[in-house]
């Protein structure tokens, strides 16, 4: 063998190494529920029921996310002002926030004694009855998607630019065949790409509807597998469950990707959009109240916390200790290993001839739900976690979860640096430990550092996966606010949000605002 | 001293570059130039081993290269978007390839001063390379090639992203820079006028082989190939009916003054070209077109006869 194909055999195994060591119990799941039998599963009404709920309510999320975010998206697209910076780290934040300090907000937003309701009641003599119902999973998911919407979309329309349509109006097309057949064209991509994440979101939701839902009628899937899995002990009908949403979710994503490559549009010259001047009363009425709809729960939260302060201190002292210090050790090990992992992918594939597939391979894992992958981590390590060793199973698979994200993140510095910076080190250095030492790791730095604040971040969130896997004396921070939820002890669920929210909000802004090294043009 | 013998390299399924043999000489400039997608930067990468060969043996100095790695090849790169460490000081990137020299800090701190000294850039010394113009760029990329004391430099389309008066200054310096450093030079561009101003020797590729070589004013006045007269756009080809093609330039065809106005060629067009107006006209008896030079513009449709001098033309010979 030459010596650059053995270079490129060993770089190509240890890809695959990486890939079983995270995501081996995925492959042991399909093995094992290539035998299952799915006839009672596909005869159950829980199963149907649950279906018809997920892919409902995803689909009226969706649309009213859209409706909502789509105008947001339109004024940042030609907003030019100085803040927005602020405003798309402040975006940003909710793409990372965890689900459980939502549902958090929600609740000291609309709970039955919160200040909003206290007030209404003063006015009224009635209380806002939203928790626990559909509405609830509705707003919640909402809150959650108008933000990516916003974000995502308004960022590909800036880059659409304007030289087309003034094209074919110098050609005498009219405004209406030009909207319809150029600039829609256009907006149409970015808008099916964010709302298929955002479907997805809803589809594999299952805190939101668990906790804020509060009934039985209202459970997702994901809710139903892990009521299977965890409370009724019925591994095998959970599992049949997982397969079968895994092939709903294939099938519907397989068929959006062929839709959106039939639909692609690129446009010839991208170009910045023409800034708006004015903007009109109408519109500012609904940025004041979008605004006040995504900051409104970060406020209440704050301030329902502080109110009460008073009754959470003997409960944080005998309840937080052994959680916290889970947490921790779960982030701190989970980020180091998920970082490491995808810095050494980063650089084993640059340069493979089928580099791009590994990006879409890589993808794959944050198209599967994390409550999914917790099942299999679930059914492959029953026993281990059984003989105390959960906690290493959930640093395998919290580093599994946040692989992707490390992974995109530096990959993303990587290929933003022109190929030729890599060749000139290789040209002028021909030992590669000092290309690692002046090149590799001052070039990579930044994103290395940023991808490992953002999955300890993500791991110290992390709550569907971690449901499936804790338990007993293992709990994480998100397990106890969930405990303490369900035990009424709002006060001191509502001070670790609070604490966990301000942490990750530093984190994200951090990361937000550091820069990265361009390549000089 | 540098020499490519038997050369084949598969770039894709149907293209690759094969060179029975090339020979490049011991000084000055030696320019590849050819049209984009030829294989000149192709042939530049397999010299530095940033591309491998298929076969073929490459040899600097009598030494065989091809099996080294390219940081143990003692030749310098400029890159073509000069992949200057966006990291790194002037000074440092000028340094880095001295980091796997046996030198002491001394010796590397001396070797960066005089070469910062060289290009002119002790000014900006302690900048990053995003701070500094395409030009000082331009600078630290070609020093930092230089540090490492390469036994041959080469660039890859050094002026590709340099801007007209900047051009013709970083010409002037390359060539001042191959007096001063004596080592051979080998640049690529596909930019004729460049190619044959600033080199001692030039290699014409096309479709990844090797057309033509010779020196500059060789290639442009007397081309042996119809593959090379046409590379340079300012020639004018006529076949014979005998089969022979003649190549002149646009001043060599004189306008008959005294059949202006009728005659067997048509104006369609006219250009003012550096002091002058080049011409063009089509026949009106088959589908030949050409290019002449006038003293004045002469108005589309007007019909002329053209004198064309077979004995002062340059007859390129039948391969």
């Amino acid at each position: 063998m030459a010596p650059g194909n053995a270079i490129t055999f060993v770089k190509r195994a240890s890809v695959l190494g990486i890939i079983i060591v995270l995501f081996h119990p995925i492959i042991l799941f399909v093995i094992r529920a290539g035998g299952l039998d799915l006839t009672d599963i596909l005869i159950s009404s829980a199963f149907w029921k649950a279906l018809w709920f997920t892919l409902y309510q995803a689909t009226l999320s969706l649309l009213l996310s859209l409706l909502i975010g789509l105008p947001g998206a339109l004024w940042l697209s030609q907003y030019r002002g100085k803040l927005k910076p602020y405003i798309h780290a402040f975006l940003t934040i909710f793409l990372m926030l965890p689900v459980i300090f939502v549902i958090l907000g929600f609740i000291s937003l609309f709970g039955e004694e919160s200040l909003i309701n206290k007030f209404i009641f003063l006015i009224s003599g009635e209380k806002l009855h939203i928790l626990y119902s559909f509405p609830a999973i509705l707003i919640a998911h909402i809150f959650y998607n108008v933000p990516l919407v916003i974000k995502i979309v308004s960022r590909a329309w800036e880059e659409t630019g304007k030289t087309e349509e003034q094209a074919a109006l110098l050609l005498g097309a009219s405004r209406l065949k030009i909207f319809t057949s150029i600039t829609l064209p256009k907006l149409l991509p970015p808008t099916i790409a964010v709302s298929l994440i955002v479907f997805a979101f809803c589809y594999m939701s299952f805190a939101i509807p668990l906790i804020l839902g509060g009934s039985p009628s209202f459970s997702t899937l994901e809710v139903l597998i892990y009521e299977k899995a965890r409370l009724e002990l019925n591994l095998k009908f959970a599992m049949g469950l997982a397969l079968l949403e895994l092939l709903v979710s294939l099938l519907f994503f397989w068929t959006c990707t062929r839709f959106i490559h039939k639909y692609t549009f690129i446009p010839s010259h991208p170009s910045k959009v023409v800034a708006r001047s004015k903007v009109s009363v109408s519109f500012k009425i609904y940025l004041f109240f979008i605004s006040l709809f995504l900051i409104l729960p970060f406020i209440t939260l704050i301030a329902e916390t502080i109110l009460g302060l008073s009754s959470t201190g003997s409960i944080l002292k005998t309840t937080l200790i052994h959680p916290l210090s889970v947490s921790l050790l779960v982030a701190l090990s989970s980020g180091i290993v998920a970082t490491s992992l995808g810095l050494l992918s980063s650089l084993l594939i640059r340069n493979l001839p089928e580099e791009r597939m590994y990006d879409l391979i890589f993808f794959i894992p944050m198209g599967i739900s994390s409550l999914f992958l917790g099942i299999c981590y679930l059914i492959s390590y029953q026993k281990f976690i059984l003989h105390g060793w959960g906690i290493m199973v959930l640093i395998v698979l919290h580093s599994a979860i946040n692989f992707p994200f490390a992974y995109r993140i530096i990959r993303g510095s990587i290929v933003k640096l022109s190929p030729q910076i890599w060749q000139a080190a290789e040209h002028f250095a021909p030992k590669w430990g000092i290309r690692l030492r002046y090149v590799t790791f001052p070039l990579l730095k930044t994103s290395v550092i940023n991808a490992f604040l953002i999955t300890m971040a993500l791991s110290l969130g992390e709550f569907n996966a971690t449901m499936m896997v804790a338990g007993g004396r293992l709990k994480t921070i998100p397990i106890i606010i969930y405990e303490l939820l369900g035990s009424y002890r709002l006060e001191s669920a509502l001070f670790i949000g609070l604490v966990y929210t301000l942490i990750a909000f530093f984190i994200f802004y951090f990361v937000e605002r550091r820069g990265s090294y361009v390549t000089p043009s | 001293m540098l020499l490519l013998r038997d050369i084949i390299v598969h770039v894709s399924e149907h293209f690759q570059v094969a060179i029975p043999s090339l020979l490049f000489g011991q000084k000055g400039i030696t320019t590849i130039v050819g049209p984009s997608g030829s294989g000149k930067t192709t042939i530049l990468k397999i010299i530095a081993g940033l591309r491998p060969i298929d076969s073929g043996r490459i040899l600097l100095f009598d030494k065989e290269i091809h099996k080294m790695k390219p940081g143990e090849r003692e030749i310098g790169f400029v890159f073509q978007d000069l992949a200057l460490f966006p990291h790194m000081t002037v000074e440092e990137n000028i340094g880095f390839g001295l980091l796997s020299k046996e030198l002491s800090k001394g010796q590397r701190q001396e070797r960066v001063s005089n070469l910062i000294a060289l290009v002119g850039l002790t000014h900006v010394k302690k900048k990053l390379p995003g701070t500094l113009s395409g030009g000082e760029q331009q600078r630290v990329a070609i020093a930092r090639a230089l540090a490492p004391l390469p036994k041959l430099l080469l660039l890859d389309e050094p002026f590709s992203a340099i801007d007209q008066p900047l051009r013709v200054q970083i010409r002037g310096e390359i060539q001042q820079l191959a007096q001063e450093i004596g080592i051979p030079i080998i640049l690529v561009t596909h930019d004729q006028e460049e190619a044959t101003a600033i080199s001692q020797h030039l290699v014409y590729f096309d479709e990844g082989e090797l057309i033509e070589e010779g020196r500059p004013e060789d290639l442009y006045l007397h081309p042996r190939k119809v593959r090379t007269a046409k590379f340079f756009t300012d020639n004018v080809l006529i076949p014979t009916e005998s089969g022979e093609i003649y190549c002149f330039k646009p001043w060599e065809l004189r306008i008959e003054e005294s059949a202006k106005g009728r005659g067997k060629w048509k104006v369609v067009g006219s250009l003012f070209y550096r002091g002058k107006y080049l011409i063009s006209v089509n026949s009106l008896d088959d589908d030949k077109s050409l290019q002449v030079e006038s003293e004045s513009r002469l108005t589309d449709g007007t019909l002329l006869n053209i004198k064309i001098p077979l004995e002062s033309g340059w007859k390129i010979p039948l391969s």
